[in-house]
């Protein structure tokens, strides 16, 4: 098998078929380059003008409160809590202002406005915490979901302590221009580039498998003195792991093409997520991205798997493509969460095929966590392994004489 | 030692091979012959299980191909013709994969030096003319080492240098103990190395053996209802 493996995989490597993998790959991953080459880095703006919708909702809401001459208890305990966000966000708003106007210096000192942010998010979660929560104007956060509650608060409050903490800038992982790393995490984080990276995996599979019967090679594989099973387990690693290869490749290329154009970012910078429904947590964009890999790797596994069962079932390229197709679309949120599939969408293989939702724990569908989804991925992949080893068992038809 | 009992073959319909019955003891060589879409192909096929002809119908070394494939396969070495070799790896990957898949002991080197093949082992098949292709061939069948030859039409697009060279081979192999079965158009080869030779007329075989007849004519005799000539 470790022979026929090696075959394959050299086999594989060496087609033209890698080659344009590859660059559909870097393709997916620099749409978003290419789409904001001629912006600047706006992140910080976006985000100030989120701190300024604020300020002007909470200017709103006080100059109604104070209309009233006579409020009651309530209205005067809620002005004086507007009044109170208010102080707070103009802080914000002048901690921002002083970092966007030292721009473009050598050194800009991130603390100042964390620590605000920190102190208003802080006390937006007392509120929350107290049930006041509806008397609060939250303000949102770029490249992140909204959250209202104690959770979203939580991990607002961490995410802050975390880059006081560590003195570091914020990141909006859907700003025009990213470095290197942060705009790598932030396309793993893309529902919409996952799925395209997918797509292209099982355009790469799908063509793995149907190689030798374009080329009319297929005879000496069926000579070969060995199990048909492992010689099918032989090619679905190789394709497989060559699909995984070509996308770590061309990740690597879109690595140095952004650090070369916008810089290198840090792989220690800090993302929030919610690992149970009362706690919040950190993990570095560097420990994401290999999580990531690792989950994305066993969905590439039930990919390929279920294009060998295909392959061998029907001997037709497009009706690969057109099952794998369906897989990658049954990954949307909008299929995993419909009526019926919704008690179900936790045993599918296909609510673990974009890791960002598992990992990060903001998918809309039921999931299990991340081990049981690896364990989930990687029961499909032996099911469907199964199914081509029944397969391979079941006797060829046998043609003889009318 | 091959031994084949009743094999049938049919596409739908259309019979193909019809109760076929013969041996090919070790240490032979035995021509095929036939004119084009006779079945040649077919019956080649069937021996190494491409097509199927359903159990106990064909042994090797009392070895079943529907019992023990596996162990059937190891015994014997088919690829139909070069255009069937992987186009983007060299000539010596596929000796290499051979080697390994047969786990056979023969010396790669050696093998590329006996067939003159020193020039393009490393090129890849698809930069290979025919005539180098059909050495390339020719090399996984030593390489392999197994004790049964099936080889369609292996002088097709070689110069007579290299069918004398591969008529020498086919020689040693059967010296060596190997049972080549080789289909073939070229009557004048045929009659240099074959000790038996099958024509395949009417879904049969007629089985002759080569006691130096003139092969030519008994192909005209056969297939074109030519008088023999006194």
């Amino acid at each position: 098998m470790l022979s026929q493996f090696a075959l394959d995989f050299k086999r594989l490597a060496r087609s033209s078929t890698t080659i344009v993998g590859y660059l559909a790959f870097m393709l997916v991953l620099l749409i978003s380059f290419f789409y904001y080459i001629n912006d600047g880095d706006i992140g910080a703006v976006r985000q100030f003008d989120n701190f300024t919708q604020t300020m002007t909702q909470l200017d709103t809401d006080i100059t109604q409160l104070r209309k009233d001459k006579t409020p009651s208890k309530a209205d005067a305990a809620l002005l004086a809590n507007k009044t109170k966000q208010k102080a707070m966000i103009d802080d914000v708003r002048l901690a921002a202002s002083a970092e966007q106007g030292t721009a473009g210096m050598a050194v800009t000192n991130p603390d100042p406005l964390n620590r605000t942010v920190l102190k208003l998010a802080r006390y937006q979660l007392t509120e929350t915490e107290a049930g006041r929560g509806e008397q609060l104007v939250l303000f949102k956060i770029e490249g992140e979901s909204f959250d209202a509650s104690v959770l979203g608060r939580k991990e607002t409050v961490l995410l802050y302590e975390t880059l006081l903490k560590q003195h570091r800038h914020q990141q909006y992982f859907n700003a025009p221009r990213l470095p290197a790393a942060s705009y790598l995490t932030a396309e793993m984080r893309s529902g919409r580039t996952v799925l395209l990276l997918l797509a292209v995996l099982v355009v790469l599979l799908a063509e793995g498998f149907a190689l030798d019967r374009r080329q009319h090679t297929e005879a000496l594989r069926q000579n070969l003195p060995h199990g048909q099973f492992s010689l099918l387990l032989a090619r679905v690693a190789a394709a497989g792991l060559l699909g995984i290869l070509t996308l770590a490749a061309a990740i690597g290329s879109v690595y140095l093409l952004i650090g070369w154009h916008d810089g290198w970012g840090s792989w220690t910078y800090p993302l929030v997520y919610a690992p149970a429904s009362t706690t919040a947590a950190t993990v570095t964009i560097g420990q994401y991205g290999l999580q990531w890999s690792g989950m994305f790797l066993l969905g590439a596994f039930v990919l390929a798997a279920v294009t060998a069962l295909v392959d061998l079932c029907t001997r037709s390229t497009g009706a690969t493509l057109a099952i794998g197709g369906a897989l990658i679309l049954a990954a949307n949120g909008t299929f995993l969460t419909a009526g019926l599939v919704r008690p179900l969408a936790r045993l599918l293989p296909s609510a673990y095929l974009r890791p960002s939702p598992v990992l990060l724990h903001q998918a809309s569908w039921s999931l299990f966590d991340v081990r049981g989804g690896m364990a989930v991925l990687i029961g499909w992949s032996v099911v469907l392994l199964g199914l081509c080893w029944l397969k391979l068992q079941s006797p060829a038809p046998v043609k003889t004489k009318a | 030692m091959l031994k084949v009992q009743h094999l049938n073959f049919a596409f739908g319909h259309q019979v193909i091979l019809n109760d076929l019955s013969f041996t090919l003891p070790d240490g032979s060589i035995t021509g095929l012959v036939a004119p084009n879409g006779t079945g040649k192909t077919t019956l080649l096929r069937c021996l190494c299980g491409l097509l199927p002809s359903g159990p106990q119908v064909m042994t090797l070394n009392g070895i079943d191909l529907y019992q023990k494939r596996k162990a059937y396969l190891g015994q014997l070495f088919f690829l139909e013709n070069s255009n069937q070799l992987y186009a983007d790896l060299t000539v010596i990957d596929h000796l290499k994969c051979v080697r390994k898949m047969w786990h056979s002991s023969v010396d790669l080197q050696t093998t590329i030096a006996s067939l003159g093949m020193n020039g393009y082992a490393k090129k890849r098949i698809r930069d290979l003319s025919l005539g180098m292709k059909q050495h390339a061939l020719l090399a996984m069948y030593l390489v392999a080492d197994a004790q049964l030859m099936l080889i369609d039409e292996p002088l097709n697009g070689l110069d007579p240098t290299s069918i004398r060279q591969f008529e020498r081979i086919f020689a040693e192999q059967k010296a060596a103990g190997k049972t080549l079965l080789v289909s073939s158009h070229q009557m004048d080869s045929v009659a240099r190395v074959s000790d038996d030779v099958f024509f395949l007329k009417d879904q049969k075989i007629l089985a002759e053996a080569n006691t130096g007849q003139d092969m030519m004519a008994e192909y005209g005799r056969i297939f074109l209802g030519e008088q023999a000539h006194a």
